[in-house]
């Protein structure tokens, strides 16, 4: 949308942007966090923590935590699998290293608590984030707490323990930095490259940041208006720097100890893993089943209507943004935190028509400051124990079972499910090796996803394939189709709780364990 | 609009002009396509219009001419062949042996006789005539829907044909096909009520006779008609949502119009019941909302769900350009539709006709008007006749139809069970009960088939995904039914665990499905002594 800044003082302050404040007293300080912006932003928080609880454990947690914990354990980096017996040797690399190495690091001071409290302390880096970029936007700091408090619940699908929350992270502040940069504001660009550098070590996320810079390099080619789409152009002094910044963050792209490769892993994940984006549960396009993509219909339809009555107008870079993040959350839900960054700004501009600025005037501070301490006891108090996450892991993953296999080594070549793998990677890897996990592209191109996919779904092959992949035992899922395959074929079930079942081959009963 | 109405538009006047719904813009494009001298049925018969209604025609043949038939078409066939023979509607279940006696009514029945007829007449291929025919005629009737809003043949052939693509993956020989041309026709007669023709409401309440009879969806057909009444009640413009008010005489018309269509509700040979099944299936069914693909949202990873989005962020991109002015019924119909298909996929045909009004309209902004004096009459009539030719060169023979049939259905399978009768009860597949009914019934009573209203009620549907889900105590749960064969798909995985257990045996096999019988527990033990033995020879 066009800016349009509502408000007088706090349309200033953000066109500001450049903060040169000079040096305050205390008390501005003070005045500062228990601000009505500050008590808005403690109740953002709120609700973004609430709305990630759900959305803790990934299956892939614990291989990504795994890998951290095996780079800072050697100092080296990997280029072959060591965790299955499948695609064992070969070519792999931990694209996702420096996102790992966090993980890792968390685990390493709590454990899951650790990890808990790296995830809500991201979890409020992308509300304040969302905030401050409806208010640099809007101008209005009421109208940007609106807009992210709207659009928050959306997000948890990107809350999960895995280094793309940090690259959503990045995005953000790359958005931001766009924002304050056409707001007059040049040096902010400064901050791209190195963050780039960062960012496409820690996740494939880089790329939108990319496409996202690019984008507004080539809107700012056009000026026009054409009923409510405007392109503002920019003059050629912004479009070298902005042209510049771009180039210096794809130089920035090869940073990496695996060199340029890490950068080529998006595309190439994109061309040659179709079974991956086909089959995998996080490429799944977006359900409706669930409460996130019913959110995510009602406010598109909300912003239709929006659009219609209100007569809008969007800048020509939010008007492409927008379309392409709503389409792209429609083919795949993990795409749904792209659609809560790029809709924030615009929902923000949109109450901002109605919503009053702050007046600093009649603030309350005494009362602000008690809600604030209400609020962060509420928050605190409201987190999980260490025994809710234990049980929490438990409900979903075979935590009774790898106890069970630690004290009873069974024939290697154990059959595992997909979602599973990689907290047997984390609980017994790499001396214990599995069949698959979620490092898709592993499996993809050593084939071992579509024979996968074959045994899970109990087909025809499925003991064949068992069989032909050296398969001595299976870990799977009780209700699930193969566990009365296995069990209607003879297999021995030696271990069973609710969750998981241990089946294991007769034949293949005496051979050693290990490989 | 009165000076107060007036205040409400915030558009300067050159924005007006954009008003797709305006009144300013009808007379405007009235004028382009200037009233013409009374022309001769032959001219009009192979006019330019008439030819592009002709490509809609072709591209319905084209997409759909392989009698890809719906698993639930069969059953609708014996349900009408019945009504057929016996003179008589069923109250209850007369197919399966898992609800045998349980109240159930053939709620399509209309549109189950007319199947059963045409298939006594012409077999399989007066099906697929009666299926291109019905598609045919949803494409033809949403062109004049979109011409008549437009008042521009050409958008709104280009909006038909932008829409046929949705249109036709949805499209299926079953009653619904019915529904959504008497769903189109409502709208026609709104429209033409709309323009000024006072008469065009007066064969409504005769279409929800048939309608209620036909299929279910009449209820989507009176919500359109309370939409139009409600979105006239006052004359104002709110952005780019323009309201026009009816006259008080057209208020009353169209009131009395909807109470007429509620009236003829009950004139079913089930009286009240069949006006309360839409609403029974949606509230007391939800393993069928549930597990059935077709009541299951939009997919939006697959090529027709993609084009839908599109087509939805296309008209929102034109909307934000060139600020279009659209009537408020339009606009909340074309937001219903959307919601309608996301929400669950077989409404994407719900969804073409309220998009098409709002695409042609939009279309006409910019999209010439037809000019009869460049018409080409013979060209017409040359290619009329080319695409005639062609659709009688390539439609399908009896044996390209069933070969079709032979892939997705047991055909093979029920002709060896007519050969070799097998002990019962069976155990079928879902997919496969509508044929079992056809086929072999209702002597030979299935396990369970499409009639989702009847299985979920008698616990028969949550049953049946227990087993073939194998989730814990499956084979318990099929012996509690005393199953003694199976009809399975080929690769599901309730056959590969059949074939590994020695009580039960593979009698027949082929490409689409296969049969096992239950043996008992004799074998059990021999059976996997034997396949530890093969395991061990293929390991040396």
């Amino acid at each position: 949308m066009s800016s349009k800044f509502s408000g007088t003082a706090e349309s200033s302050a953000a066109v500001a942007a450049a903060p040169s404040m000079s040096v305050a007293s205390p008390w501005f300080f003070m005045r500062k966090v228990i601000s009505f912006p500050a008590l808005m932003a403690v109740l953002l928080t709120g609700v973004a923590l609430l709305s990630a609880e759900s959305r803790l454990i990934d299956p892939d947690t614990w291989w990504h935590v795994k890998v951290g914990e095996q780079i800072l354990a050697s100092h080296v980096l990997p280029t072959t699998d060591m965790y299955s017996f499948t695609a064992a040797g070969t070519a792999w690399m931990a694209y996702e290293w420096l996102g790992e190495v966090l993980l890792a690091l968390a685990a390493r001071a709590g454990g899951l608590w650790g990890l808990l409290i790296f995830q809500r302390v991201i979890v409020v880096i992308v509300a304040g984030l969302l905030y401050y970029l409806g208010y640099v936007r809007s101008g209005n700091a009421k109208a940007g707490c609106i807009a992210a408090a709207i659009v928050l619940p959306i997000a948890p699908v990107a809350f999960t323990l895995r280094p793309q929350m940090i690259g959503y992270v990045y995005l953000l502040v790359t958005v931001i930095c766009l924002e304050h940069f056409r707001n007059g504001w040049s040096k902010a660009l400064w901050i791209l490259p190195p963050l780039f550098v960062l960012w496409v070590n820690t996740h494939g996320t880089f790329v939108f940041g990319l496409f996202v810079i690019g984008l507004y390099w080539v809107a700012g080619l056009f000026k026009f208006k054409i009923g409510g789409l405007v392109a503002e152009g920019m003059d050629q002094r912004r479009r070298v720097q902005l042209l510049l910044t771009f180039a210096m963050c794809l130089l920035a792209l090869p940073v990496t100890p695996y060199g340029s490769k890490l950068a080529a892993y998006p595309i190439e994940m994109a061309t040659a893993q179709p079974l991956n984006i086909a089959n995998i549960q996080e490429w799944q396009p977006l359900s409706l089943g669930n409460p996130v993509g019913v959110y995510l219909l009602i406010f598109a339809m909300g912003l239709f209507v929006a659009q219609v009555t209100l007569r809008l107008s969007y800048r020509l870079v939010d008007m492409i943004l927008l379309l392409f993040v709503m389409y792209a959350a429609c083919a795949h839900l993990r795409f749904a935190m792209l659609f809560v960054i790029f809709l924030t700004p615009v929902v923000a501009e949109i109450f901002a028509r109605w919503t009053p600025p702050y007046d600093r005037s009649i603030d309350r501070y005494v009362l602000n400051f008690a809600l604030i301490v209400f609020a962060v006891a509420a928050l605190v108090k409201l987190q999980p124990t260490r025994q809710d996450l234990d049980a929490l892991v438990s409900k979903d993953y075979p935590v009774s079972a790898v106890a069970y296999l630690r004290n009873h080594p069974y024939p290697t070549g154990m059959f595992n499910e997909y979602g599973w793998g990689g907290y047997l990677i984390w609980q017994l890897g790499p001396e214990h090796k599995v069949f698959i996990d979620g490092r898709a592209d592993v499996y993809e191109y050593s084939g071992v996803l579509p024979d996968y996919m074959v045994i899970a779904g109990a087909q025809a092959d499925a003991l064949r394939t068992l069989a032909r992949r050296d398969v001595s035992s299976c870990l799977v899922n009780r209700a699930g189709a193969l566990a009365a395959l296995l069990a209607a074929n003879g297999w021995q079930e030696v271990y069973s709780d609710e969750l998981a079942g241990i089946f294991v081959n007769p034949a293949k009963r005496a051979e050693r364990p290990g490989r | 609009m009165n000076e107060r109405e007036r205040a409400m538009v915030d558009l300067p006047e050159e924005e007006q002009t954009r008003s797709v719904g305006g009144e300013s813009n009808q007379k405007k494009r009235a004028a382009e396509e200037p009233a013409s001298a009374p022309v001769s049925i032959v001219r009009n018969i192979f006019s330019f219009p008439a030819m592009l209604g002709g490509l809609l025609v072709t591209g319905v043949f084209v997409a759909r001419r392989n009698f890809d038939v719906d698993p639930d078409f069969w059953w609708h066939l014996k349900v009408g062949d019945g009504i057929l023979a016996a003179h008589k509607w069923p109250v209850t279940d007369p197919y399966s042996y898992t609800a045998a006696g349980n109240s159930w009514l053939a709620a399509e029945w209309l549109s189950e006789v007319l199947f059963a007829s045409v298939n006594r007449l012409g077999g399989f291929r007066g099906l697929e005539a009666l299926f291109l025919v019905l598609g045919a005629a949803i494409m033809v009737a949403l062109y004049i829907f979109a011409t008549l809003r437009s008042k521009n043949s050409k958008a709104g052939f280009v909006a038909a044909a932008m829409l046929l693509v949705l249109a036709t993956a949805n499209f299926n020989l079953r009653p619904q096909m019915l529904g959504y041309l008497f769903l189109i026709l409502t709208l026609i007669a709104l429209e033409r009520f709309r323009q000024g023709h006072r008469r065009a409401l007066w064969f409504l309440p005769l279409l929800f006779l048939a309608w209620v009879n036909t299929h279910p969806s009449w209820e989507i057909g009176l919500g359109t008609i309370f939409v139009y009444w409600m979105s006239g009640w006052k004359g104002m413009r709110v952005g780019g949502i323009e309201m026009h008010r009816w006259e008080p005489a057209e208020r009353v018309r169209l009131a009395w119009t909807f109470l007429l269509c509620v009236a003829v509700l009950p004139i079913t040979p089930y009286g009240t019941r069949l006006a309360a099944f839409p609403f029974q299936f949606v509230s007391a069914l939800p393993n069928n909302l549930t597990y059935i693909i077709e009541w299951q949202q939009m997919p939006f990873d697959q090529p027709g769900p993609k084009l839908f989005l599109i087509l939805v962020f296309a008209i929102f991109a034109v909307q934000i350009a060139f600020r279009l002015v659209w009537r408020l019924e339009e606009a909340a119909l074309f937001l219903l539709g959307v919601l309608m298909a996301c929400l669950h996929a077989r409404f994407l045909l719900v969804f073409v006709p309220f998009c098409a009004a709002l695409l042609a309209a939009t279309l006409a902004v910019w999209v010439p008007g037809y000019d009869r004096k460049k018409d080409q009459y013979l060209l017409n009539a040359a290619l009329l006749c080319a695409m005639l030719f062609g659709m009688i060169w390539f439609f399908p023979s009896r044996a390209a139809i069933e070969q079709n049939i032979a892939t997705r259905f047991p055909l093979h399978a029920v002709e060896y069970l007519r050969e070799h009768p097998l002990p019962g009860p069976m155990f079928n597949t879902y997919n496969f009960g509508g044929y079992l009914v056809w086929a072999r019934g209702p002597e030979h009573k299935v396990f369970i088939d499409g009639r989702g209203e009847l299985y979920e009620p008698a616990g028969v549907f949550p049953d049946y995904m227990h087993i073939t889900l194998l989730k814990p105590g499956a084979l318990d749960v099929l012996r509690s039914y005393g199953i003694r064969s199976c009809l399975l798909e080929r690769d599901q995985p309730l056959a590969t665990v059949l074939s590994a257990r020695a009580d039960w045996q593979k009698v027949y096999s082929d490409r689409t499905s296969v049969i096992f019988v239950y043996e008992g527990e004799r074998k059990l033990t021999a059976k996997t002594r034997g396949w530890n033995v093969a395991t061990e020879k293929e390991q040396r």
